[in-house]
């Protein structure tokens, strides 16, 4: 039988298509990871009995034991750390180093409080004032503890990918007054489409097609191998996307970022909404600058900068809120930080300005452990 | 049923599957029943608002070209039922609200204490394309250009057919009855056609334009006053490029899935960002729909006798034929004002129909002086000229409202607005790559492939390894994200 040479084509291109998925993104590299590199290596802190108490996605795999360690923990003061990849990332890790959150948690062991912490790669302020407003019905929270990076505040939206949970569960900020919770609000509205809903669920599906595409999906994931790998796929190709970007701009990560206005002034909205939610319910706020490399030059205009220390520290001491403020930027020694994979396509690797060794998570941990013992 | 979904693509095998195996008399049942199937699963109750157009239109269609042509009252009597059923529930579904609420603000200005009820009602996919199709073959019927169809079977299917029905290509009777009477055999071609074009479009659709849609609802949602212009014409275009592509893919998709029962739909879509002038432009976009204006509204407005009944070509090829100045000028913003009207019920898409009926008209007033200057031989510049307004044409399409629209035109007419940028970088940078991919696309489309296509095992090679990956992205990208843009209108 003569085959169509234009069918043949597409076959093969099926074939070929399938064999590189299969093979050539099966690792099971996290999400997190992917933009880390190979220098930097993601931790998430366990309590004393080898529980988790720190996450980055709220989804069904990690909640559920994150919760169970919260019951378990039976302490009656909670604090919660919310944070970016800094949080969870040791540069050069080493066998049975542990990170900041997992060493406070140690330090508190013997007084009631226990720590628990969320934390997401490049995390703006909407989100997490999110993670807050959804934790807060979870956990009894006494104290919040928040780093305000500046690259983050050039960051913008709610990402999906780490809000699984709040997704299927139509989650929604109840105050809608505020612009900025409108904004979140619709962010996530914007994904309900797209979610897989859990069995009890479905009712939320309002068309035969989102009940069969929910059902379809269910069946693809537990089924097709090839189906989970989509995520890695993506993931692979944004990263590589961005490292052409900065490839052709010659962007590094010694470049200097500038202020986006716009972006800036809704996360501090966000911020704003996030302490006085925290006045209301009585929880304090410990927020930091957090460490950056201070041996080389800041990939940052000054002034910019400044102006970022500026205000939080005036909305922190100005406003009534119970709100402690902390700059910590050059607290952690030159030494103690270390390369990361290049984030362009040339380089092997560049000055890594966000994550640091072991030796500076015992810094910053020591330093935030004082300022929490001086909060109570 | 959204066409970028792993439902579609299921409920495509199986349909494409059971229409090659069945025996021919079934096959069309089969298809109907398909139809409805695709439908019902958006909502099924709105299946009676589509038979309702059909129905209506079938029984006057036989009734019309039962009355001798003499006749003209009844046959008169006749076309108006239909329209008058077909617009009916045009404007209760598509624009009762928009007409109550703009009277209730005009009473609450004129300070007259008077509020009608709003009546807010869901929209019904497809609407405003299966309305179109079951009007334009009345009026074919009417005007002698094609007979009446005596099953029902297949004139049912000429509306209901699913790769077409919720946002065309808008079809003409006369180009799908045929094909619907006389099916052609297996071929094999079929398949691969109709699997390509599937592939480009879902490539289109999930690839491109859907991660466009979060970078083009994150601008739009900024507040007007602080943009610049280079955020406006980057906003322009940002969405001109998600448009297109959403559209086209929607199209493509269309194409491919009636391809692979061997049935054929028009093209749609012709490198519209690549044409020379405004007039050229629309018979490029959104084909089937300037085809339709033109013989449906357009001639007839401008008093010039339709003679023929084809989608093709596109409004474009019919701005030259009226001779009377004033009737055509009239005709022409009379009709765009009713084209951007069709896209939905908001005084910006009325701006947006006007503002291309105002760059017509501009090009016919300036025909003199175009040809006078040699620089307008180029097509590079008329290109670039044409590119640049068509794109801007783009902002009242999508903007929030009329307000939104002004201030952004005003940002582009202050020089000062031009010496800064609020947007994230990358946005810039994304809209100047889409524009070079597209050019660079139609480049090898037009000059390389036919070159390549003539050696045989390279082109063997470069397909297949630019389906792989086109496979590879749709599969890793296909999500139902959202719905296409068109579906709202």
């Amino acid at each position: 039988m003569k085959i169509n040479k234009r069918i043949l084509q597409l076959l093969l291109a099926f074939l070929f298509a399938f064999s590189i998925i299969q093979f050539g993104f099966s690792g099971n590299t996290k999400f997190e990871d992917l933009a880390l590199g190979t220098e930097t290596s993601s931790y998430f802190a366990k309590n004393s009995f080898n529980e988790p108490i720190h996450i980055s996605r709220i989804d069904d795999n990690e909640e559920p034991k994150f919760i169970n360690t919260y019951k378990n923990s039976g302490k009656s003061k909670t604090v919660l750390f919310l944070g970016n990849s800094q949080t969870h990332s040791i540069n050069q890790i080493k066998k049975d180093q542990i990170n900041f959150i997992q060493i406070i948690d140690d330090s508190l062991n013997s007084s009631h409080s226990s720590v628990f912490c969320q934390s997401i790669p490049n995390a703006n302020l909407q989100e997490l004032l999110l993670s807050y407003l959804y934790w807060r019905n979870k956990i009894h929270i006494k104290t919040l503890v928040l780093p305000l990076f500046f690259d983050d505040l050039r960051e913008d939206g709610i990402r999906d990918v780490f809000y699984p949970n709040l997704i299927n569960e139509r989650f929604l900020i109840a105050d809608s007054s505020s612009f900025i919770v409108k904004k979140i609000n619709k962010n996530l509205r914007s994904y309900w489409s797209q979610a897989i809903l859990p069995k009890n669920n479905l009712e939320l599906c309002q068309t035969v097609q989102e009940r069969v595409e929910n059902n379809l999906n269910v069946y693809f994931n537990d089924n097709v191998q090839s189906w989970n790998y989509r995520e890695n796929v993506r993931g692979n190709f944004f990263v590589w996307l961005y490292k052409l970007r900065n490839t052709v701009f010659g962007i590094k990560a010694n470049t200097v970022r500038e202020m986006i206005l716009k972006k800036y002034s809704d996360n501090m909205d966000a911020l704003l909404f996030l302490l006085n939610k925290c006045k209301k319910e009585g929880v304090k706020v410990f927020i930091y600058i957090p460490p950056i490399r201070s041996d080389v030059s800041l990939p940052y205009h000054l002034e910019e900068y400044n102006k970022l220390k500026n205000d939080i520290k005036s909305i922190c001491i100005n406003n009534g809120y119970d709100c402690y403020f902390a700059d910590f930027d050059n607290i952690i020694p030159g030494n103690m930080w270390g390369y990361k994979e290049s984030t362009n396509l040339l380089d092997k690797r560049e000055l890594d300005y966000m994550h640091f060794k072991y030796e500076g998570h015992q810094i910053l941990a020591d330093s935030i452990y004082k300022r929490l013992s001086y909060i109570k | 049923m959204i066409f970028n979904s792993l439902t579609f693509i299921i409920f495509l095998i199986l349909v494409v599957t059971a229409y090659w195996l069945l025996p021919k008399k079934y096959k069309m049942w089969m298809l109907l029943f398909a139809s409805c199937i695709f439908y019902g699963f958006w909502r099924w109750e709105y299946l009676s608002v589509m038979f309702v157009s059909a129905l209506t239109d079938y029984f006057t269609a036989i009734q019309i070209e039962q009355t001798p042509i003499s006749n003209i009252k009844k046959r008169k009597r006749l076309l108006a039922i239909t329209l008058f059923v077909n617009l009916g529930l045009l404007i209760y579904f598509k624009y009762l609200f928009f007409f109550t609420e703009n009277v209730n603000a005009l009473s609450n200005i004129l300070g007259v204490d008077f509020n009608l009820p709003l009546f807010k009602v869901l929209l019904p996919f497809g609407i405003s394309f299966y309305t179109f199709e079951t009007i334009s073959y009345t009026i074919d019927v009417y005007r002698g250009l094609i007979k009446a169809e005596r099953s029902f079977l297949n004139y049912g299917l000429f509306v209901t057919f699913f790769p077409k029905l919720v946002a065309g290509p808008i079809q003409r009777a006369s180009e799908l009855l045929n094909q619907l009477n006389y099916r052609p055999l297996f071929q094999s071609e079929f398949i691969a056609e109709g699997l390509k074009r599937i592939l480009y479009g879902l490539f289109l659709k999930v690839m491109l334009a859907d991660n466009i849609s979060p970078l083009v609802d994150e601008a739009f949602a900024l507040d007007s006053n602080t943009l610049s212009a280079i955020d406006v014409w980057t906003m322009a275009f940002l969405f001109g490029f998600q448009i297109y592509f959403d559209f086209s893919a929607y199209s493509h998709i269309a194409i491919g899935s009636a391809k692979l029962m061997g049935i054929t739909i028009p093209e749609n879509f012709n490198f519209p960002y690549l044409a020379t002038s405004f007039k050229d432009f629309w018979k490029r976009w959104h084909i089937s729909l300037s085809s339709w204006i033109r013989d449906y509204l357009y001639l007839p407005l401008a008093g010039v006798k339709v003679t023929e009944t084809s989608g093709k070509v596109g409004i474009g090829e019919g701005l030259d034929k009226p001779d009377n100045k004033n009737s055509k000028t009239k005709a022409l913003f009379l009709t765009w004002a009713i084209m951007g009207f069709w896209h939905g019920a908001n005084w910006t898409f009325v701006i947006w129909g006007l503002y291309h009926a105002s760059f017509i008209y501009l090009e016919r007033k300036l025909k003199p002086i175009r040809k006078r200057y040699k620089i307008f031989d180029f097509n590079i510049v008329t290109w670039l000229i044409t590119l640049l307004f068509a794109m801007l044409s783009w902002i009242p399409f999508r903007a929030n409202n009329l307000q939104e629209t002004f201030i952004m035109f005003q940002k582009i007419l202050n020089p000062r607005n031009y010496l800064f940028y609020t947007m994230r970088e990358n946005n810039y940078l994304i809209t100047a790559l889409l524009l070079l991919i597209m050019v660079i696309t139609y480049y090898l489309n037009t000059y390389v492939e036919p070159k390549l296509n003539k050696l045989k095992w390279l082109s063997f090679i470069f397909h297949t390894v630019k389906y792989t990956i086109i496979i590879i992205f749709v599969f890793t990208f296909l999500r139902p994200i959202s719905q296409f843009i068109y579906f709202q209108f």
